[in-house]
């Protein structure tokens, strides 16, 4: 199967890899650049998306992949301009299925896991450690927060704040009514917020 | 109708966290896709080509996707990208790499309404819904199952597919990877001395090699630099070539 010595010229197709005789690259189909377009454009979105609804980040990659397996799937069902729809979908059931297996997999919880990960980073040096360390320290803390969303909430309120999409598009974009977006993400900044006031509350009441 | 204003934009403490999550979410995601996509950029089109032998579009795309696919498997931990180039047209290959694949098989969401409903079944049977329990989730190790060896590779069944082996090779590989990391030079290489006991002609050889290399240059093998040259020669092109440089010495080296 290996084949150390298979060795050619050129570029993308260059067959360094495992398996030998296939030294001609294809061109590739239709359906390939399709996916790699898709994939290219959209990777970004759906590694954010699935962090945000609630995927601890060591398993980010792992998860962002299952999405795009699954477009790779399907991508003849998909219309052309509904693939950041399909994408997002996709993402949370996958992120759904993803923190059902960490809970099974840990009695731990997740946001206490992502506490716990913020709180045992290694004391790295440089310039932008601290910064960085407090940037994951804050997201450990916002992890608790939104675990504390249902996810189909959870989702209006990552879209529109940290997304940044506007109300109309995250409803275009799930496939909801207009005033179940608007509603949902009503019930998001409740949430978070009285969630927010709770966790410092806590920690305030823990460091006294 | 009028958004509400983002709470993001505001001055307390929640908008100071999502502020900040932002931030460091796109980073990461940057980073992410860099490592992930901008590696598999030039991965050879094996598993393309392979698919396109197989002669279906599904197949092409997978093994297009495969290639990007598994190249996530290490980067995690030493930044070794795992390329696997045998998708051959099975999608089960791409599936059986990934942790959270049984994520598939329950639909508990509506896809949103422009994709169509009507998917056929067998678009969501996946290849780890046929393997026995034990290979459906191939669990991260637990901290303290962390450092043993793999288990052993499942039993080649008739139907104990190519994504089942190929899934215990990831493992196999993944101890000499962590391993390694930890900075373990030595149990790195027991680890890959028992996957190539196991894997004679296993898909992840290459890769093997690269681990073997990188344990014996951290042990301070002298014999680290001689794999090195000769896996570069035969592999100048490989995304590996960039890692391997700096063990080959300073010979000329393509």
């Amino acid at each position: 199967m290996t084949t150390v010595g298979t060795t050619q010229d050129g570029g993308e197709g260059v067959d360094w890899s495992l398996s030998s005789p296939l030294s001609v690259a294809p061109a590739p189909g239709e359906a390939t650049a399709r996916f790699r377009a898709i994939r290219d454009e959209h990777f970004e979105f759906v590694w954010r998306s699935v962090r945000r609804l609630g995927v601890p980040d060591a398993d980010v990659d792992d998860a962002a992949q299952q999405v795009f397996i699954v477009l790779s799937r399907r991508l003849d069902e998909i219309a052309a301009g509904s693939e950041r729809a399909f994408l997002f979908g996709t993402a949370m059931r996958v992120a759904m299925q993803v923190r059902r297996t960490m809970r099974r997999r840990s009695e731990v919880s997740l946001s206490e896991d992502a506490a716990a990960a913020g709180q045992l980073e290694p004391p790295d040096t440089g310039p932008d450690a601290e910064e960085l360390l407090a940037q994951r320290r804050a997201r450990a803390m916002l992890d608790e927060v939104l675990e504390t969303l249902p996810l189909d909430v959870r989702a209006v309120f990552v879209l529109f704040e940290l997304e940044e999409m506007r109300v109309p598009e995250i409803a275009s974009l799930l496939g909801i009514p207009l005033g179940t977006a608007a509603s949902r993400l009503r019930r998001g900044r409740e949430l978070f917020q009285a969630e927010l006031s709770r966790l410092s509350a806590r920690k305030k009441r823990s460091i006294r | 109708m009028t958004d509400p204003e983002r709470l993001v934009d505001g001055d307390d403490l929640g908008a100071e966290l999502l502020r900040s999550a932002r931030t460091l979410d796109d980073k990461r995601a940057r980073e992410r896709k860099a490592a992930l996509i901008g590696a598999a950029a030039t991965l050879g089109a094996v598993a393309a080509t392979k698919a396109a032998s197989a002669g279906t579009t599904k197949s092409v795309l997978q093994g297009a996707f495969a290639k990007w696919l598994v190249i996530t498997i290490g980067a995690s931990a030493i930044g070794i990208g795992i390329a696997v180039g045998a998708a051959e047209g099975g999608g089960e290959v791409a599936v059986g790499a990934n942790r959270f694949a049984p994520a598939l098989l329950p639909r508990p969401f509506e896809v949103p309404a422009e994709s169509p409903a009507k998917t056929p079944p067998e678009a969501e049977t996946i290849a780890e819904a046929k393997r026995p329990p034990s290979e459906i989730a191939p669990a991260e190790p637990s901290p303290s199952s962390r450092g043993k060896r793999a288990p052993a590779a499942p039993a080649p069944s008739a139907s104990t597919d190519r994504a089942a082996r190929l899934a215990a090779e990831l493992r196999a590989l993944r101890v000499a990877r962590e391993a390694l990391a930890s900075g373990d030079g030595p149990r790195a290489l027991v680890a890959l001395d028992d996957y190539a006991a196991r894997f004679p002609r296993g898909h992840l050889a290459l890769e093997a090699e690269v681990l073997r290399i990188e344990a014996l240059s951290r042990a301070g093998d002298a014999s680290a630099a001689d794999r090195a040259r000769r896996f570069l020669e035969a592999h100048p092109q490989s995304p590996y070539a960039e890692r391997l440089r700096p063990l080959a010495g300073s010979t000329s080296i393509p």
